[in-house]
């Protein structure tokens, strides 16, 4: 893995919205143009195209920030990329049942790889959507848009101190849906 | 000691997982979860959606950026930009290896050493072979010249100047040997760090009619180079 690489990487898997977006900016722009001619040279369209780019980089920032995905020296970030993109590409090609198109192809692979297993991601999605309107407002009022307690007690029309009670209760409703624990109240 | 007031309570708990209690409230807080399964439970759980929660944040701050990467149109006047920054480094990078080239690449006068047309003459009226005699006073012109070869060859110009001036003021000399002479008499002049009568050499060169001696194009710009250079370097 190259420096440059490996700064990517570290960006990617950082905690830091900031550094995750820029390395996502990065990464996007490094493979788009090879996803848009994989796709459009294999019967898809440029909405597949983007659809793809998205659901690739997606795919691999949650596996490099899993740890499912380990940098080797010899293996480039892009290459890694490419693989899950082909992957992600063949599993659409089939649902369409388009496979026989694919046959030309050798270098596609129906290999089970890591980013082809259920997703974390999916999961907790899942589980945030289980919430409540209001849960779900609150909540990404402060961890997608990092506003301030006073700042969300005046959007949702509360005080701060019963904004942060309300945002705990969420927050308990949602640990217990991802634990498989039952809870009282009605989030 | 554990808060009774329940928000109280929470927010001890996240700054159970942010690490920020001190050593004996970490102490107490841990006697806490064994001591309390509820407690226990809803620290979990708080644990749990604080985790999915960061992770959703940054799944979305990963979409909208490449997302935003998507949209972004090409930008052509950037490109362009770096497109003619870099086409105008090579450029220069070539003018600065064309300009090396004529500074520091010597003309190789031992090329023009082996000019048959001139050394076979003399050879064949030497060895009197049938062929065009020569005078003497050819035969010492020849002479002269080949041996101001020999004195550049050996790194004396100011020899070689002493020779080939002489032969230079001799007006019956046929053009061929005419130039001969001039073209080495100016890189003479040029190894001797004479610019300016290598340049009005270089200009007699040029204006003695059909250039009947071959000089390669870039050993004529070689030397018209150098002497600028040498003239440059002499003001500076």
């Amino acid at each position: 893995m190259s420096s440059a690489d490996q700064t990517l990487y570290e960006a990617i898997c950082s905690d830091d919205k900031r550094r995750v977006e820029w390395a996502t900016h990065q990464l996007t722009h490094k493979v788009k143009a090879v996803i848009r001619r994989h796709v459009l040279d294999n019967s898809g369209s440029e909405e597949d195209a983007a659809d793809l780019t998205q659901e690739t980089v997606l795919a691999v920032w949650a596996q490099l920030r899993s740890g499912h995905y380990q940098p080797r020296a010899e293996a480039t970030l892009d290459a890694y990329v490419y693989k899950v993109m082909r992957n992600k590409w063949l599993k659409v090609l089939k649902r369409r049942k388009q496979v026989g198109l694919l046959s030309q192809f050798d270098d596609l692979t129906e290999e089970p790889t890591a980013e082809d297993k259920p997703e974390r991601l999916a999961t907790l999605q899942q589980a945030f959507s289980q919430l409540g309107e209001a849960c779900q407002e609150l909540l990404q009022l402060f961890y997608w848009d990092d506003l301030s307690f006073d700042e969300i007690a005046h959007r949702v029309n509360a005080s701060a101190k019963a904004a942060k009670v309300r945002k705990y209760r969420c927050m308990l409703y949602l640990g217990a849906l991802l634990r498989g624990e039952k809870r009282d109240g009605n989030e | 000691m554990r808060p009774t007031n329940q928000l109280e309570q929470w927010e001890w708990m996240e700054a159970y997982h942010r690490g920020t209690l001190s050593a004996d409230e970490r102490l107490i807080f841990e006697q806490e979860l064994k001591r309390d399964p509820d407690f226990s439970r809803e620290c979990a759980q708080l644990l749990a959606a604080d985790k999915a929660l960061r992770e959703l944040a940054l799944a979305k701050t990963v979409r909208n950026a490449v997302r935003a990467e998507l949209a972004a149109p090409p930008k052509p006047i950037q490109r362009l930009r770096l497109g003619r920054g870099r086409l105008a480094s090579v450029l220069v990078a070539c003018v600065l290896l064309v300009i090396s080239y004529l500074t520091f690449s010597q003309v190789d006068l031992e090329s023009y050493r082996q000019d048959v047309t001139l050394t076979q003459r003399y050879r064949e009226s030497e060895d009197d072979v049938a062929g065009p005699d020569l005078t003497p006073q050819q035969r010492t012109f020849y002479r002269e010249f080949f041996d101001a070869q020999a004195y550049l060859a050996n790194g004396q110009p100011q020899l070689a100047i002493g020779n080939l001036e002489k032969l230079a003021r001799v007006d019956s000399l046929r053009p061929y040997f005419k130039q001969a002479v001039q073209w080495h008499l100016l890189n003479a002049y040029l190894l001797n760090r004479q610019p300016d009568n290598a340049d009005a050499t270089f200009q007699l060169l040029d204006q003695s009619g059909q250039s009947v001696y071959p000089i390669s194009t870039s050993d004529r710009w070689k030397v018209w180079w150098q002497i600028r250079w040498q003239k440059l370097g002499r003001s500076a």
